[in-house]
Protein backbone atom coordinates (compact mmCIF):
# COMPACT_ATOMS: atom_id res chain seq x y z
CA UNK A 1 0.00 0.00 0.00
CA UNK A 2 1.30 3.39 -0.97
CA UNK A 3 0.54 6.37 1.26
CA UNK A 4 1.47 9.98 0.75
CA UNK A 5 1.74 12.01 3.91
CA UNK A 6 3.54 15.04 5.30
CA UNK A 7 4.38 14.32 8.90
CA UNK A 8 7.28 15.54 11.02
CA UNK A 9 9.70 12.80 12.04
CA UNK A 10 12.84 12.58 14.15
CA UNK A 11 15.84 11.17 12.27
CA UNK A 12 19.23 9.88 13.35
CA UNK A 13 21.73 10.19 10.54
CA UNK A 14 25.24 8.94 9.91
CA UNK A 15 27.80 11.08 8.11
CA UNK A 16 30.29 8.92 6.25
CA UNK A 17 32.30 9.07 3.02
CA UNK A 18 31.06 12.60 2.46
CA UNK A 19 27.46 11.43 2.46
CA UNK A 20 24.50 11.67 4.78
CA UNK A 21 22.76 8.40 5.49
CA UNK A 22 19.53 8.27 7.47
CA UNK A 23 20.00 5.54 10.03
CA UNK A 24 16.88 5.42 12.20
CA UNK A 25 13.74 7.50 12.36
CA UNK A 26 10.82 7.92 14.70
CA UNK A 27 7.37 8.16 13.14
CA UNK A 28 4.66 8.53 15.75
CA UNK A 29 5.54 6.12 18.52
CA UNK A 30 7.52 3.68 16.37
CA UNK A 31 11.19 3.65 15.55
CA UNK A 32 12.28 2.26 12.18
CA UNK A 33 15.77 1.26 11.21
CA UNK A 34 16.84 2.15 7.70
CA UNK A 35 18.60 -0.74 6.01
CA UNK A 36 19.15 0.75 2.57
CA UNK A 37 19.35 4.22 1.07
CA UNK A 38 18.08 3.62 -2.45
CA UNK A 39 18.04 7.07 -4.02
CA UNK A 40 18.85 10.61 -2.96
CA UNK A 41 17.79 13.66 -4.92
CA UNK A 42 17.38 17.33 -4.25
CA UNK A 43 15.00 20.06 -5.39
CA UNK A 44 14.39 23.72 -4.79
CA UNK A 45 11.21 24.82 -3.09
CA UNK A 46 11.32 28.58 -3.28
CA UNK A 47 14.65 29.57 -1.78
CA UNK A 48 14.96 26.39 0.26
CA UNK A 49 16.91 23.42 -0.96
CA UNK A 50 15.28 20.18 0.05
CA UNK A 51 16.73 16.69 -0.09
CA UNK A 52 14.68 13.56 -0.59
CA UNK A 53 15.92 10.21 0.68
CA UNK A 54 14.22 7.06 -0.62
CA UNK A 55 15.03 4.46 2.02
CA UNK A 56 13.81 1.00 2.97
CA UNK A 57 14.02 -1.90 5.39
CA UNK A 58 12.95 -5.46 4.66
CA UNK A 59 9.23 -4.68 4.89
CA UNK A 60 8.75 -1.03 4.00
CA UNK A 61 9.96 1.74 1.73
CA UNK A 62 9.78 5.40 2.69
CA UNK A 63 10.57 8.78 1.28
CA UNK A 64 12.01 11.26 3.76
CA UNK A 65 12.28 14.97 3.07
CA UNK A 66 14.94 17.16 4.65
CA UNK A 67 14.71 20.94 4.40
CA UNK A 68 18.27 22.28 4.51
CA UNK A 69 17.10 25.73 5.56
CA UNK A 70 14.80 24.82 8.45
CA UNK A 71 16.65 21.55 9.25
CA UNK A 72 13.29 19.83 9.45
CA UNK A 73 12.70 16.20 8.52
CA UNK A 74 9.33 15.00 7.28
CA UNK A 75 7.98 11.66 6.07
CA UNK A 76 6.33 12.20 2.70
CA UNK A 77 5.69 8.68 1.39
CA UNK A 78 5.34 5.24 2.91
CA UNK A 79 5.03 1.98 0.99
CA UNK A 80 4.24 -1.46 2.32
CA UNK A 81 4.11 -4.27 -0.27
CA UNK B 1 41.24 11.41 -36.81
CA UNK B 2 37.91 9.58 -37.04
CA UNK B 3 35.31 10.90 -34.64
CA UNK B 4 34.11 8.69 -31.79
CA UNK B 5 30.58 9.57 -30.72
CA UNK B 6 28.60 8.04 -27.88
CA UNK B 7 24.83 8.12 -27.68
CA UNK B 8 23.74 7.28 -24.15
CA UNK B 9 20.11 6.45 -23.61
CA UNK B 10 18.68 5.68 -20.19
CA UNK B 11 16.57 2.52 -20.19
CA UNK B 12 12.88 3.02 -19.29
CA UNK B 13 14.08 6.06 -17.40
CA UNK B 14 11.10 7.14 -15.28
CA UNK B 15 10.17 3.55 -14.44
CA UNK B 16 13.79 2.70 -13.58
CA UNK B 17 13.96 5.73 -11.27
CA UNK B 18 10.82 4.48 -9.50
CA UNK B 19 12.34 1.02 -9.13
CA UNK B 20 15.59 2.51 -7.83
CA UNK B 21 13.65 4.52 -5.23
CA UNK B 22 11.51 1.62 -4.09
CA UNK B 23 13.07 -1.88 -4.07
CA UNK B 24 9.63 -3.50 -3.77
CA UNK B 25 8.84 -2.35 -7.32
CA UNK B 26 11.90 -3.98 -8.86
CA UNK B 27 11.25 -6.74 -11.36
CA UNK B 28 7.57 -5.80 -11.53
CA UNK B 29 5.52 -4.44 -14.39
CA UNK B 30 5.17 -0.78 -13.50
CA UNK B 31 3.78 2.20 -15.36
CA UNK B 32 4.39 5.83 -14.52
CA UNK B 33 1.52 8.24 -14.81
CA UNK B 34 -2.20 7.76 -15.32
CA UNK B 35 -3.98 6.55 -12.23
CA UNK B 36 -6.37 3.61 -12.58
CA UNK B 37 -9.85 4.95 -13.15
CA UNK B 38 -8.45 8.26 -14.38
CA UNK B 39 -7.93 9.21 -18.00
CA UNK B 40 -4.22 9.86 -17.68
CA UNK B 41 -1.71 8.08 -19.85
CA UNK B 42 1.26 5.86 -19.04
CA UNK B 43 4.22 8.21 -19.47
CA UNK B 44 6.76 5.40 -19.12
CA UNK B 45 6.70 1.66 -18.60
CA UNK B 46 9.22 -0.64 -16.98
CA UNK B 47 11.00 -3.26 -19.07
CA UNK B 48 8.74 -5.93 -17.55
CA UNK B 49 5.63 -3.92 -18.46
CA UNK B 50 6.91 -3.36 -22.01
CA UNK B 51 7.45 -7.10 -22.38
CA UNK B 52 3.76 -7.55 -21.52
CA UNK B 53 2.69 -5.12 -24.23
CA UNK B 54 2.34 -1.88 -22.26
CA UNK B 55 3.47 1.05 -24.37
CA UNK B 56 4.32 4.66 -23.64
CA UNK B 57 1.33 7.01 -24.06
CA UNK B 58 -1.18 4.15 -23.67
CA UNK B 59 -4.05 5.16 -21.41
CA UNK B 60 -4.23 3.56 -17.99
CA UNK B 61 -7.45 1.65 -18.74
CA UNK B 62 -5.99 0.07 -21.86
CA UNK B 63 -2.68 -0.72 -20.10
CA UNK B 64 -4.45 -2.45 -17.21
CA UNK B 65 -6.53 -4.47 -19.64
CA UNK B 66 -3.37 -5.81 -21.28
CA UNK B 67 -1.46 -6.19 -18.03
CA UNK B 68 -3.88 -6.50 -15.08
CA UNK B 69 -1.13 -6.63 -12.44
CA UNK B 70 0.50 -3.47 -13.75
CA UNK B 71 1.48 -1.31 -10.79
CA UNK B 72 0.80 2.33 -11.62
CA UNK B 73 3.06 4.78 -9.85
CA UNK B 74 2.96 8.58 -9.65
CA UNK B 75 5.62 10.43 -11.58
CA UNK B 76 8.31 12.35 -9.72
CA UNK B 77 9.57 15.07 -12.09
CA UNK B 78 11.92 16.60 -9.49
CA UNK B 79 13.81 13.35 -9.09
CA UNK B 80 14.07 12.81 -12.87
CA UNK B 81 15.54 16.29 -13.33
CA UNK B 82 18.02 15.80 -10.46
CA UNK B 83 19.12 12.33 -11.61
CA UNK B 84 19.59 13.73 -15.13
CA UNK B 85 21.85 16.47 -13.78
CA UNK B 86 23.78 13.80 -11.94
CA UNK B 87 24.41 11.53 -14.93
CA UNK B 88 25.36 14.48 -17.13
CA UNK B 89 27.97 15.34 -14.46
CA UNK B 90 29.29 11.78 -14.80
CA UNK B 91 29.54 12.18 -18.59
CA UNK B 92 31.45 15.45 -18.15
CA UNK B 93 34.14 13.61 -16.19
CA UNK B 94 35.19 12.01 -19.48
CA UNK B 95 34.73 14.67 -22.16
CA UNK B 96 34.01 18.38 -22.38
CA UNK B 97 31.60 17.86 -25.29
CA UNK B 98 28.29 16.61 -23.92
CA UNK B 99 25.08 17.44 -25.76
CA UNK B 100 22.04 16.90 -23.58
CA UNK B 101 19.52 15.69 -26.13
CA UNK B 102 16.59 15.13 -23.77
CA UNK B 103 15.99 14.36 -20.10
CA UNK B 104 17.19 10.78 -20.59
CA UNK B 105 19.67 10.85 -23.47
CA UNK B 106 22.84 12.60 -24.48
CA UNK B 107 25.51 12.60 -27.15
CA UNK B 108 29.17 12.65 -26.14
CA UNK B 109 32.08 13.39 -28.46
CA UNK B 110 34.90 11.36 -26.93
CA UNK B 111 37.29 11.64 -29.88
CA UNK B 112 40.79 11.48 -28.39
CA UNK B 113 39.48 11.31 -24.81
CA UNK B 114 38.78 7.56 -24.99
CA UNK B 115 42.46 6.72 -25.52
CA UNK B 116 43.21 7.57 -21.91
CA UNK B 117 40.78 4.88 -20.79
CA UNK B 118 41.89 2.14 -23.19
CA UNK B 119 39.46 2.72 -26.05
CA UNK B 120 35.79 3.55 -26.60
CA UNK B 121 34.36 0.30 -25.21
CA UNK B 122 36.42 0.53 -22.02
CA UNK B 123 35.37 4.14 -21.55
CA UNK B 124 31.72 3.17 -22.06
CA UNK B 125 32.13 0.44 -19.46
CA UNK B 126 33.63 2.95 -17.05
CA UNK B 127 30.70 5.33 -17.52
CA UNK B 128 28.27 2.49 -16.87
CA UNK B 129 30.15 1.52 -13.74
CA UNK B 130 30.19 5.14 -12.47
CA UNK B 131 26.45 5.34 -13.04
CA UNK B 132 25.86 2.08 -11.19
CA UNK B 133 27.98 3.24 -8.25
CA UNK B 134 26.57 6.78 -8.03
CA UNK B 135 22.94 6.25 -9.02
CA UNK B 136 22.16 2.61 -8.29
CA UNK B 137 21.73 -0.72 -10.06
CA UNK B 138 18.33 0.01 -11.58
CA UNK B 139 19.28 3.11 -13.54
CA UNK B 140 20.91 1.42 -16.51
CA UNK B 141 21.69 2.86 -19.91
CA UNK B 142 22.37 1.68 -23.44
CA UNK B 143 25.43 3.14 -25.12
CA UNK B 144 25.87 3.33 -28.88
CA UNK B 145 29.36 4.05 -30.26
CA UNK B 146 29.88 5.19 -33.84
CA UNK B 147 31.71 7.74 -35.99
CA UNK B 148 28.65 10.01 -36.08
CA UNK B 149 25.47 10.89 -34.18
CA UNK B 150 23.01 9.07 -36.44
CA UNK B 151 24.85 5.77 -36.29
CA UNK B 152 25.50 6.19 -32.54
CA UNK B 153 21.78 6.60 -31.92
CA UNK B 154 21.00 3.58 -34.10
CA UNK B 155 23.58 1.59 -32.15
CA UNK B 156 22.14 2.49 -28.74
CA UNK B 157 18.70 1.37 -29.91
CA UNK B 158 20.00 -2.03 -30.96
CA UNK B 159 20.41 -3.50 -27.50
CA UNK B 160 18.18 -2.65 -24.57
CA UNK B 161 18.42 -2.72 -21.65
CA UNK B 162 21.99 -2.10 -20.58
CA UNK B 163 23.43 -2.45 -24.08
CA UNK B 164 26.81 -1.50 -25.51
CA UNK B 165 27.01 -1.61 -29.31
CA UNK B 166 29.67 -0.20 -31.61
CA UNK B 167 29.07 0.46 -35.29
CA UNK B 168 32.07 1.13 -37.49
CA UNK B 169 31.82 3.07 -40.73
CA UNK B 170 32.34 -0.17 -42.68
CA UNK B 171 29.49 -1.92 -40.85
CA UNK B 172 27.06 0.94 -41.39
CA UNK B 173 25.51 -0.62 -44.51
CA UNK B 174 24.59 -3.77 -42.59
CA UNK B 175 22.88 -1.80 -39.82
CA UNK B 176 21.08 0.42 -42.31
CA UNK B 177 19.80 -2.66 -44.13
CA UNK B 178 18.12 -3.91 -40.98
CA UNK B 179 16.72 -0.55 -39.83
CA UNK B 180 13.51 1.27 -40.69
CA UNK B 181 13.55 4.79 -42.08
CA UNK B 182 12.09 6.13 -38.84
CA UNK B 183 14.74 4.37 -36.75
CA UNK B 184 17.05 7.13 -37.91
CA UNK B 185 16.87 10.28 -35.89
CA UNK B 186 15.83 13.10 -38.17
CA UNK B 187 13.28 11.01 -40.08
CA UNK B 188 9.82 11.01 -38.55
CA UNK B 189 6.37 10.12 -39.86
CA UNK B 190 5.94 13.11 -42.19
CA UNK B 191 9.37 12.75 -43.75
CA UNK B 192 8.76 9.02 -44.20
CA UNK B 193 5.53 9.77 -46.09
CA UNK B 194 7.36 12.22 -48.34
CA UNK B 195 10.12 9.68 -48.99
CA UNK B 196 7.56 6.98 -49.75
CA UNK B 197 6.00 9.30 -52.30
CA UNK B 198 9.41 9.16 -54.02
CA UNK B 199 9.30 5.35 -53.74
CA UNK B 200 12.00 5.35 -51.09
CA UNK B 201 10.69 2.86 -48.54
CA UNK B 202 13.80 1.88 -46.60
CA UNK B 203 17.33 2.99 -45.87
CA UNK B 204 18.85 0.89 -48.64
CA UNK B 205 16.61 2.63 -51.18
CA UNK B 206 17.64 5.95 -49.62
CA UNK B 207 21.27 4.92 -50.02
CA UNK B 208 20.69 4.20 -53.68
CA UNK B 209 18.72 7.42 -54.27
CA UNK B 210 20.19 10.01 -56.56
CA UNK B 211 21.42 13.14 -54.79
CA UNK B 212 19.94 15.49 -57.40
CA UNK B 213 16.53 13.80 -57.03
CA UNK B 214 16.61 14.32 -53.25
CA UNK B 215 17.69 17.94 -53.65
CA UNK B 216 14.90 18.68 -56.11
CA UNK B 217 12.34 17.10 -53.75
CA UNK B 218 13.59 18.44 -50.42
CA UNK B 219 15.83 21.38 -51.23
CA UNK B 220 19.62 21.59 -50.91
CA UNK B 221 19.90 21.39 -47.10
CA UNK B 222 17.48 18.55 -46.32
CA UNK B 223 18.24 16.79 -49.61
CA UNK B 224 21.95 16.57 -48.88
CA UNK B 225 21.30 15.58 -45.25
CA UNK B 226 19.04 12.71 -46.38
CA UNK B 227 21.57 11.57 -48.96
CA UNK B 228 24.28 11.54 -46.30
CA UNK B 229 22.01 9.53 -43.99
CA UNK B 230 21.69 6.97 -46.78
CA UNK B 231 25.49 6.75 -46.94
CA UNK B 232 25.66 6.32 -43.13
CA UNK B 233 27.21 9.77 -42.79
CA UNK B 234 26.24 12.64 -40.51
CA UNK B 235 28.43 15.70 -40.29
CA UNK B 236 26.51 17.38 -37.46
CA UNK B 237 28.74 18.14 -34.48
CA UNK B 238 28.06 17.25 -30.86
CA UNK B 239 27.34 20.67 -29.39
CA UNK B 240 28.43 21.12 -25.81
CA UNK B 241 25.25 22.69 -24.54
CA UNK B 242 21.64 21.89 -24.00
CA UNK B 243 19.76 22.65 -27.16
CA UNK B 244 17.59 25.68 -26.60
CA UNK B 245 13.85 25.01 -26.52
CA UNK B 246 12.06 26.05 -29.69
CA UNK B 247 8.65 26.07 -28.07
CA UNK B 248 6.95 25.88 -24.69
CA UNK B 249 3.71 24.03 -24.21
CA UNK B 250 1.48 22.58 -21.55
CA UNK B 251 -1.63 20.47 -21.79
CA UNK B 252 -3.97 19.03 -19.20
CA UNK B 253 -6.44 16.14 -19.25
CA UNK B 254 -9.45 17.20 -17.17
CA UNK B 255 -10.56 14.81 -14.43
CA UNK B 256 -13.85 14.42 -16.34
CA UNK B 257 -15.22 15.65 -19.65
CA UNK B 258 -16.93 19.01 -19.25
CA UNK B 259 -18.61 21.72 -21.29
CA UNK B 260 -18.63 24.16 -18.35
CA UNK B 261 -17.20 27.32 -19.87
CA UNK B 262 -16.03 28.71 -16.53
CA UNK B 263 -14.05 25.54 -15.71
CA UNK B 264 -12.57 25.41 -19.19
CA UNK B 265 -11.59 29.09 -19.10
CA UNK B 266 -9.93 28.75 -15.68
CA UNK B 267 -8.08 25.61 -16.74
CA UNK B 268 -6.82 27.34 -19.88
CA UNK B 269 -5.75 30.37 -17.82
CA UNK B 270 -3.85 28.12 -15.41
CA UNK B 271 -2.09 26.55 -18.39
CA UNK B 272 -1.31 30.02 -19.75
CA UNK B 273 0.19 31.02 -16.39
CA UNK B 274 2.29 27.86 -16.29
CA UNK B 275 3.61 28.11 -19.82
CA UNK B 276 4.27 31.88 -19.55
CA UNK B 277 6.18 31.36 -16.30
CA UNK B 278 8.44 28.82 -18.02
CA UNK B 279 8.89 31.17 -20.96
CA UNK B 280 9.86 34.08 -18.69
CA UNK B 281 12.32 31.88 -16.79
CA UNK B 282 14.01 31.12 -20.11
CA UNK B 283 14.28 34.86 -20.79
CA UNK B 284 12.11 34.70 -23.89
CA UNK B 285 8.83 35.88 -25.38
CA UNK B 286 6.70 34.20 -28.01
CA UNK B 287 5.32 35.54 -31.26
CA UNK B 288 2.95 32.68 -32.09
CA UNK B 289 0.32 30.95 -30.00
CA UNK B 290 -1.47 27.65 -30.58
CA UNK B 291 -4.41 26.50 -28.47
CA UNK B 292 -6.08 23.14 -28.84
CA UNK B 293 -8.72 20.94 -27.30
CA UNK B 294 -9.42 17.24 -27.38
CA UNK B 295 -13.11 16.49 -27.38
CA UNK B 296 -14.88 13.66 -25.56
CA UNK B 297 -14.83 11.62 -28.80
CA UNK B 298 -11.00 12.00 -28.84
CA UNK B 299 -11.05 14.30 -31.89
CA UNK B 300 -8.69 17.26 -31.79
CA UNK B 301 -9.41 20.84 -32.77
CA UNK B 302 -7.36 23.95 -32.34
CA UNK B 303 -5.95 27.01 -33.96
CA UNK B 304 -2.88 29.16 -34.23
CA UNK B 305 -2.48 32.90 -34.21
CA UNK B 306 0.31 35.41 -34.63
CA UNK B 307 0.40 37.65 -31.56
CA UNK B 308 0.36 41.44 -32.04
CA UNK B 309 3.76 41.58 -30.37
CA UNK B 310 6.02 39.06 -28.62
CA UNK B 311 4.75 38.31 -25.14
CA UNK B 312 5.18 36.20 -22.02
CA UNK B 313 2.14 37.68 -20.29
CA UNK B 314 -0.54 35.12 -19.38
CA UNK B 315 -3.32 37.72 -19.78
CA UNK B 316 -2.41 38.30 -23.42
CA UNK B 317 -2.02 34.57 -23.98
CA UNK B 318 -5.35 33.63 -22.37
CA UNK B 319 -7.24 36.30 -24.32
CA UNK B 320 -5.91 35.03 -27.63
CA UNK B 321 -6.14 31.37 -26.63
CA UNK B 322 -9.74 31.72 -25.48
CA UNK B 323 -10.68 33.55 -28.70
CA UNK B 324 -9.20 30.65 -30.64
CA UNK B 325 -10.64 27.82 -28.59
CA UNK B 326 -14.09 29.08 -27.49
CA UNK B 327 -15.89 28.71 -30.84
CA UNK B 328 -14.44 25.22 -31.22
CA UNK B 329 -15.65 23.87 -27.89
CA UNK B 330 -18.97 25.64 -27.50
CA UNK B 331 -21.47 23.06 -26.23
CA UNK B 332 -18.95 20.25 -26.66
CA UNK B 333 -17.67 18.00 -23.90
CA UNK B 334 -13.94 18.62 -23.60
CA UNK B 335 -11.38 16.10 -22.40
CA UNK B 336 -8.08 17.96 -22.73
CA UNK B 337 -6.87 21.51 -23.23
CA UNK B 338 -3.45 22.68 -24.32
CA UNK B 339 -1.42 25.76 -25.16
CA UNK B 340 1.82 26.04 -27.10
CA UNK B 341 3.98 29.12 -27.63
CA UNK B 342 6.43 29.20 -30.55
CA UNK B 343 8.55 31.65 -32.56
CA UNK B 344 10.55 32.63 -29.51
CA UNK B 345 12.61 35.80 -29.22
CA UNK B 346 14.80 36.98 -26.34
CA UNK B 347 13.17 39.31 -23.82
CA UNK B 348 14.22 42.94 -24.23
CA UNK B 349 15.30 44.62 -21.02
CA UNK B 350 14.87 48.05 -22.56
CA UNK B 351 12.05 50.10 -21.03
CA UNK B 352 9.14 51.08 -23.22
CA UNK B 353 8.47 54.74 -24.05
CA UNK B 354 4.91 54.10 -22.81
CA UNK B 355 5.15 53.14 -19.13
CA UNK B 356 1.74 51.42 -19.17
CA UNK B 357 3.18 48.80 -21.51
CA UNK B 358 5.69 47.83 -18.85
CA UNK B 359 3.19 47.57 -16.02
CA UNK B 360 2.19 43.96 -16.71
CA UNK B 361 5.80 43.01 -17.26
CA UNK B 362 6.73 44.49 -13.87
CA UNK B 363 3.83 42.66 -12.18
CA UNK B 364 4.88 39.34 -13.74
CA UNK B 365 8.49 39.90 -12.74
CA UNK B 366 7.53 40.63 -9.14
CA UNK B 367 5.20 37.62 -8.96
CA UNK B 368 7.99 35.41 -10.34
CA UNK B 369 10.44 36.72 -7.75
CA UNK B 370 8.00 35.97 -4.92
CA UNK B 371 7.15 32.50 -6.24
CA UNK B 372 10.80 31.66 -6.86
CA UNK B 373 11.62 32.66 -3.32
CA UNK B 374 8.69 31.23 -1.38
CA UNK B 375 7.54 28.40 -3.66
CA UNK B 376 5.19 27.98 -6.60
CA UNK B 377 1.69 29.49 -6.33
CA UNK B 378 2.56 31.70 -3.36
CA UNK B 379 1.00 34.41 -5.54
CA UNK B 380 -1.39 33.50 -8.33
CA UNK B 381 -4.22 35.21 -10.16
CA UNK B 382 -7.55 35.46 -8.28
CA UNK B 383 -9.37 33.71 -11.14
CA UNK B 384 -7.34 30.53 -10.81
CA UNK B 385 -6.86 30.51 -7.06
CA UNK B 386 -9.34 27.64 -6.65
CA UNK B 387 -8.31 25.86 -9.82
CA UNK B 388 -6.17 22.95 -8.85
CA UNK B 389 -4.68 20.94 -11.66
CA UNK B 390 -3.95 17.48 -10.40
CA UNK B 391 -0.39 16.44 -10.55
CA UNK B 392 0.70 14.64 -13.70
CA UNK B 393 4.15 13.36 -14.51
CA UNK B 394 5.06 16.66 -16.07
CA UNK B 395 2.21 18.74 -14.69
CA UNK B 396 1.47 20.85 -11.65
CA UNK B 397 2.34 20.14 -8.09
CA UNK B 398 -0.51 20.19 -5.62
CA UNK B 399 -0.55 23.18 -3.34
Amino acid sequence: MHTTTDEPIGVLVAFSDGRVKPWKFRWGTKIYEVKRVNLIHSAHEGRSRVFFFNVSDDDHAWKLRFNAETLEWRLVEAYTP
Amino acid sequence: MERVIFHIDMNSYFASAAAQANPFLRGRAIGIGGKPGSRGIIAAASIEAKRRGVKTAMNAYEALKICPDLKIVDGDPDSYADISRHFVQIFRRYTDTVEVFSIDEAFLDVTGWHERWGGPEKLAGRIKSDMRRDLGDCLTCSIGIAPNKILAKLASDLKKPNGLVRISREDAIVFLAFSELTDVYGIAGRMRRRLRALRIRNLLELRAADLSRLISAFGPVVGVKLWLIGQGEDLSPVTASESAAKSFGNSYTLPEDTDNQKTLYRTLLKLAEKVCYRLRQSGQRAKTLSAYARRHDLSYDGGRTRLAKPTSDPLVVIKNAWDLIKPRIDGVLVRLLGIELTDLVPTREQNSLWPDCDRRSRVNKTVDEINNRYGPNTVSSATTINTLLRRHVSGFKPR
